[in-house]
């Protein structure tokens, strides 16, 4: 890919990271989940 | 079973503590992440639920292409049924959609949006209510410490902010967020710099109850080659029992080095325009804005003399440069040039000199409007110095080839040269590129259309007679576009691959 000059740069986290981070994520939906039962 | 990839924006306090943003159902997912996503759980989540159709409904703006060579989710989809014979079905739906294409359940289908529907509760009363979100998860520690107060919704209203929140010079420490989704870049979120508690007492104060406070966080885990970051987390919510499958979990940066220039802030706090590029993802509302013409440009017009981008108006004939390797475009009207296909095809600037010709084209729009907005400064080897959009559509010579193209200014580089009409002497001549710089400014810039041929001759030095060959605006332009050239919202770009989507 070309380069720009200006430009928004990504990059994958760790699996450490993903792991944790999706942890967090499915408490979030488990609170969702209760707060309509 | 139904299923909405849900995007979860977290940014780590100065503690390494993660602190969740928000949430969004429509969900703008970057192509250049796509490899990296858990495909192998994916594709385990479809076999184990015995899953016989993939039914996908996305937002167009969602899927994010960097280049033609890119694989979006959705495209990635499409390959992973094939592979298992999954029969797939595709749904693009617009923009600004609010519900969905109702789509009979069964256990054998997977139904996944990235795309808001309102009759959804998570999207509704979550994702689209940031107030009712942070209210959901604020005994969690992930949660964010925020202020809200409204006489209208006193059940949701909230104050964490008792501290202060204190950060290093010149760094934010507070940010105001809309409680619904913001359209308007330009102006939200605030940044600001608080100082003492008074400060803080005045700035609760000043809020509506549109608006809510949060503490800004920092950490050097959020920088990313030297950019503000926030982590994006991709997630399938599915089911009724509302089950998570994480796909993968992505840092996404601001555009510019948050140290290319000082962080300022204005009397009230709060930071000023010129430094909100260094610090947020998004900050300003570039909607229809492409082309550099600022109110001081001039234009060559059909007779030869200069005309003040003002004074330009439908039918002003102005002049144009024909270029013998950019071929007709035999959709378009005769001898119309097709000036997409110059970006792929090259020509040869030793030719160019002596082949080039200068024609008449036509007016159909000039429209001006106030924008602040990043632009490059392109400095040459004479010293001549000028501002242009990132878009900027231009003929320019290859580094050090005879090789000419045309190119948007955001993919020129260092030593490559741009191509000019000297209409005293009327010839081409090139100048090397030796910096280009981004810089934010605030500005009135125009939109200029031309037709049948679509390039116009605007003048950058008017002492030594020199007019850049740029491409003007375009009718098909439809918006905002989260495109690499930020232009090519409805066709592909030749350039940079976007956008089919």
């Amino acid at each position: 890919m070309e380069d720009k000059i200006i430009k928004s740069d990504t990059q994958i986290v760790s699996p450490t990271e993903k792991n944790e981070i999706a942890n967090i994520v499915k408490e979030i939906a488990n609170s969702i989940l209760e707060s309509v039962q | 079973m139904r299923a909405v990839i849900v995007g979860t924006d977290f940014i780590k306090d100065s503690n390494g503590n993660y602190r969740v943003l928000e949430i969004n159902t429509n969900t703008d997912i970057h192509a250049s992440i796509t490899d990296g996503l858990d495909w192998d759980g994916f594709k385990n989540l479809l076999t184990t639920n015995g899953i016989e159709e993939l039914h996908f409904m996305y937002a167009s703006n969602n899927m994010l292409l960097e280049t033609a060579n890119d694989v979006s989710v959705k495209d990635k989809f499409i390959i992973i049924c094939e592979e298992l014979g999954i029969e797939y079905f595709n749904y693009q739906l617009n923009d600004n959609t609010i519900t969905i294409p109702n789509i009979e359940d069964s256990p054998n289908k997977l139904i996944i949006r990235t795309a808001y529907d309102t009759t959804a509760l998570v999207d509704d009363s979550f994702a689209k209510d940031k107030i009712n979100f942070n209210n959901l998860i604020s005994p969690k520690e992930f949660s964010t410490n925020y202020y809200y107060n409204s006489e209208f919704s006193t059940e949701l209203i909230h104050d964490d902010l008792v501290d202060l929140h204190t950060s290093a010079e010149s760094i934010p420490n507070y940010i105001v967020k809309t409680r619904f989704p913001n359209t308007n870049y330009a102006i939200y979120p605030k940044l600001y710099k608080i100082n003492t508690i008074e400060e803080l007492t005045e700035l609760k104060n000043s809020l509506d109850n549109t608006e809510y406070l949060e503490e800004f966080y920092t950490n050097e885990e959020n920088i990313l080659n030297g950019k503000i970051s926030v982590i994006r987390s991709l997630d399938i919510f599915y089911g009724g029992d509302l089950s998570t499958f994480n796909m993968g979990v992505y840092r996404m940066s601001s555009t510019m080095p948050f140290n290319s220039w000082p962080t300022e802030f204005d009397v009230t706090n709060r930071m000023v325009k010129g430094s909100r590029p260094l610090w947020l993802t998004k900050f300003s509302s570039r909607r229809g804005v492409e082309y550099f013409l600022d109110e001081t440009s001039r234009v060559l017009s059909s007779d030869g003399s200069l005309i003040g981008i003002d004074d330009i108006q439908e039918n002003t004939t102005l002049k144009t440069i024909n270029l013998n390797w950019i071929s007709e475009n035999p959709s378009l009207d005769v001898n119309s040039p097709d000036y997409f296909r110059a970006m792929i095809t090259t020509g040869s600037y030793s030719e160019d000199i002596s082949t080039f010709s200068v024609g008449i084209t036509n007016t159909v729009h000039s429209i001006g409007r106030e924008a602040d907005l990043l632009m490059i400064e392109i400095t040459t080897d004479t010293g001549l110095k000028w501002d242009d959009m990132d878009t900027s559509l231009i003929v320019i010579k290859l580094g050090d080839t005879d090789t000419t193209i045309m190119k948007y200014l955001n993919f020129c580089k260092v030593g490559d040269a741009i191509v000019f009409y000297n209409y005293a002497t009327n010839q081409l001549e090139s100048q090397k590129i030796v910096s280009l710089i981004p810089k934010f400014v605030s500005r009135k810039i125009y939109d200029l259309n031309v037709e049948t041929a679509d390039i116009f001759l605007p003048v950058v030095d008017e002492e030594n007679s020199l007019a850049l060959i740029q491409h003007n605006s375009c009718e098909f332009y439809c918006g905002f576009s989260n495109s690499v050239c930020s232009i090519f919202e409805c066709q592909t770009c030749p350039q940079c691959g976007e956008v089919i989507k």
